[in-house]
């Protein structure tokens, strides 16, 4: 999932380095900049501290995270091992997959370094595309169209090995 | 004892002496905090509708109020006298006849089965005498209890005016920040128990939202019913009547019967022809087979997960520790306790918090 990377810093607290952020977020990058607004009354920022966990595997799927800055990693516990999967720095985001199914989180996640993040509750965003249902459909087509490329990613991984 | 232990046990010392100075001095508007919470969670289904439909919080929240306002107007001027003219002519009748001993009598109201059961119960126990034993129990006082205390609803007149300018500034700031309040509360949760908050806030606005507004509006719907077939037969005082059997309806069991109870008052003491009593009884029936076999299936149905027995001693034990007030608010105390109790534990366990 990594991204191009931005060394920018971003005050999400000024309006318009928001929705400039906002705009670099793959998901959000077709929205309007007033829609890009609309979802900051949304949103929940979180400061999470080095080697603190978002979430284990196994927990219920409530909430979905974009990476502000910061850097943190995917993980696994098998007897008493750590298996790091991917890392996750800035514009990336995670527990996507929440978002569509009513499964319990398939991985752990923790932070490596202080990161800060932007959290969307999975009800929140319900809200937010009922309410603005164009902004939603965006939204939406892009989740869809990010899915299909990791199937289709997986198909060639497949029939190539 | 290092020294952070020290700092953080004084200022959990502070802090909880804030609190209990907070609610000595805003205890006075509590009742005020606790109705406007009511009515807006109540009111919030609305405005937040009215939201998807880009109408503006705030403006939603004022057509609401225009349209309440619109409401209680009409309801004062042509539903209040009549409710108010209602009550004193029930009052009246009963006080009438709780007056005037002598005058009640069990074979006055010339019921001949009712005439006939009282002579094989008097012949079967001679000590027995009905109509002394009914006059006791009038006798108790509770019955003059309650109509003496009609009044005193018009004496908190002043009380009530605070109450009215209030408790709608609260509904309207309520209603109209309800996510930033929401939203306050939750940014201030750590990272340990943040996710856990959401999940816990929307399991109980699950199950115990459903069940609050499913029950409101199954009164309305048992009451309206009430009043039509009471109406329908000709009753006096429908209103006020089919009222107190919507009110009623919610204390399961024994609600319907408590409900009816009023009624059937009003047709033996008043100059409705006494063959209504079964008249009225069989329309209750059928208000209550409706109730039964289609709105609380449709409406309150699986939200309420309790069994009927724990549900019946739950209206028993509220009766015996508060009356009927105990009575009606028991069950969904209690069902807002377990839910609770039961959403709070799974999610607890889930989180790995417990």
């Amino acid at each position: 999932m990594a991204i191009t990377q931005k060394k920018e810093k971003y005050d999400l607290s000024n309006e318009k380095e928001f929705i400039r952020f906002m705009g670099e977020i793959s998901i959000f990058s077709k929205l309007t900049k007033s829609e890009r607004m609309n979802l900051k009354k949304y949103i929940y920022l979180r400061t999470f501290k080095p080697g603190e966990v978002v979430f284990k595997k196994g927990y219920p799927n409530v909430v979905f995270y974009i990476v502000q800055e910061g850097l943190l990693k995917v993980y696994l516990e098998k007897d008493g091992r750590e298996i790091v999967l991917s890392k996750l720095h800035s514009f990336d985001f995670f527990g996507e997959m929440g978002l569509f199914l009513e499964e319990y989180r398939t991985a752990s996640i923790a932070a490596i370094e202080e990161s800060k993040l932007i959290a969307i509750s999975k009800r929140d965003l319900a809200d937010f595309i009922a309410k603005f249902p164009r902004a939603g459909t965006k939204i939406l087509y892009k989740f869809g169209e990010l899915l299909s490329r990791n199937i289709l990613k997986t198909n060639n991984r497949i029939s190539e090995g | 004892m290092n020294r952070s232990r020290v700092i953080r046990l004084i200022l959990t010392i502070l802090s909880l002496a804030l609190g209990v100075a907070a609610i000595l001095y805003y205890k006075s508007i509590i009742s005020y905090l606790l109705v406007g919470f009511l009515v807006s969670y109540l009111l919030s289904p609305i405005i937040n509708y009215a939201e998807r439909s880009h109408i503006s919080r705030a403006l939603a929240i004022i057509i609401v109020y225009v349209i309440i306002l619109i409401l209680l107007a009409i309801f004062f001027t042509y539903i209040i006298p009549q409710i108010i003219q209602q009550l004193a002519d029930f009052s009246e009748t009963i006080k009438s006849v709780l007056e005037n001993p002598e005058k009640l009598s069990m074979r006055s109201l010339g019921i001949p089965a009712l005439d006939q059961l009282i002579d094989m119960l008097e012949k079967t126990f001679p000590a027995l005498k009905v109509d002394e034993e009914v006059l006791k129990f009038f006798d108790s006082g509770r019955l003059t209890d309650i109509m003496n205390q009609l009044p005193l609803v018009f004496k908190g007149m002043a009380n009530i005016l605070a109450f009215l300018v209030v408790v709608p500034v609260i509904v309207f700031f309520m209603l109209k920040d309800e996510r930033i309040f929401l939203r306050s509360v939750i940014n201030n949760v750590s990272n340990r128990y943040f996710e856990f908050t959401l999940h816990l806030l929307e399991r109980i606005e699950e199950s115990f939202g459903k069940f609050f507004r499913a029950i409101l509006l199954e009164t309305v719907i048992v009451a309206v019913m009430s009043i039509i077939g009471l109406l329908i037969l000709g009753i006096p005082n429908a209103l006020i009547l089919g009222i107190i059997v919507g009110l009623a309806n919610p204390i399961k069991y024994f609600g319907p019967f408590i409900g009816a109870v009023p009624t059937m008052l009003v047709i033996l003491l008043g100059p409705t022809p006494d063959v209504y009593v079964f008249y009225s009884a069989i329309m209750y029936v059928i208000v209550q087979q409706v109730d039964g076999n289609i709105l609380f299936p449709v409406l309150v149905g699986k939200s309420m997960d309790m069994h009927p027995m724990w549900v019946l001693l739950t209206v028993i034990a509220g009766g015996y520790a508060f009356g009927i007030s105990g009575m009606l608010l028991g069950v969904p105390v209690v069902f807002l306790v377990k839910t609770i109790f039961e959403v709070a534990q799974k999610s607890l366990k889930e989180f790995e918090i417990i």
